[in-house]
């Protein structure tokens, strides 16, 4: 019998409703794309930044995946060297996010701004506080790695941690083509 | 007492990672969602928006929605049955979310009263709303 074996397939559960909770503020978003209330439109967006935070995550998406097989082979020192590189990319993510974030409401383009800014600031805003989260995680398994290295316990959250990174760069896909690409 | 499972035995033996899946398979996820994704700005970039684009855009998102789900969730026909039936009902249900509010939200603003120059227009014409 396996310890905990139902853990992967609640985590998974939990994704599924995650999953549902973007779908309903892409809704949201669709819906209120056209109510800017003679604020800005779709045009304020700089869809070359959002190539980079794309390109970025899904760099970090590959060497996360590439934690985990290494630490299925066994090699502790590889797998956190990855998991160092995922969060140091995660990190570059977010930051560059907030200043995306920064620059639209120092123009005067803030959330309060429109039914369109309120809806792009709730997506884009819930992925990046995901993936916050997913880097708090990652600093802690790090740590855990280093002091007890692999065991039943660290290669499970290992492997729901990289699940919760894959997740995160599949929204992210369609944050990138509805937001990004159709604003052009 | 049984052996205790070595990682690779523990990851799979939890659904976390088949044995099958090595690095060849997050290489293929890697460069197919790489070119995907370059391909979708260029046509968005250099290409006017046009019906036709937008839905090739939306194709090549879910083409990636798919690379990505194979190469790196693992998803295929070996995945078991609660994760795969889950998975399936929570796409039925995105979809009827995203479709639903976009159909119903166009249609009452299609039947919202016109602004004050839209209903100058109409008393003057007479015409019915």
């Amino acid at each position: 019998m396996i310890e905990h074996k139902d853990n992967f397939f609640g985590f998974w559960l939990y994704l599924m409703t995650d999953l549902v909770l973007f779908a309903s503020l892409f809704a949201v978003y669709a819906v209120f794309r056209g109510s800017t209330f003679g604020g800005p439109g779709t045009e304020i967006f700089n869809t070359s930044f959002a190539l980079m935070e794309t390109l970025i995550l899904l760099v970090s998406s590959f060497t996360c995946g590439i934690a985990l097989l290494l630490a299925r082979a066994g090699n502790r020192g590889g797998s956190i060297a990855f998991l160092i590189t995922t969060l140091a990319l995660g990190a570059a993510f977010v930051y560059f996010e907030l200043s995306e974030f920064a620059s639209f409401i120092a123009e005067g383009n803030g959330p309060s701004r429109s039914g369109f800014l309120s809806s792009y600031f709730t997506l884009v805003g819930t992925h990046g506080f995901h993936v916050t989260v997913g880097l708090v995680w990652m600093l802690a398994l790090i740590i855990a790695l280093i002091r007890r290295g692999f065991t039943h316990s660290t290669l499970r959250k290992l492997a729901l941690l990289t699940l919760f990174w894959h997740f995160l760069d599949l929204v992210w896909i369609f944050i990138f083509t509805i937001v990004y690409l159709f604003g052009i | 007492m049984n052996k205790p499972l070595n990682n690779a035995e523990y990851l799979e033996e939890i659904g976390a990672l088949p044995r099958s899946a090595g690095v060849t398979a997050y290489v293929i996820g890697f460069i197919g969602s790489l070119l995907i994704t370059l391909g979708a700005y260029t046509l968005a970039t250099h290409h006017a928006l046009t019906t036709v684009n937008i839905i090739l855009l939306g194709i090549l998102a879910l083409l990636q929605f798919a690379v990505q789900c194979i190469f790196f969730l693992h998803l295929g026909p070996h995945t078991d049955r609660p994760r795969a039936a889950t998975f399936a009902i929570s796409l039925v249900v995105v979809l009827i979310l995203i479709v639903g509010s976009i159909v119903i939200m166009q249609n009452l603003n299609g039947r919202m009263m016109p602004d004050a120059a839209h209903m100058q227009h109409y008393m003057e014409e007479g015409d019915a709303f």
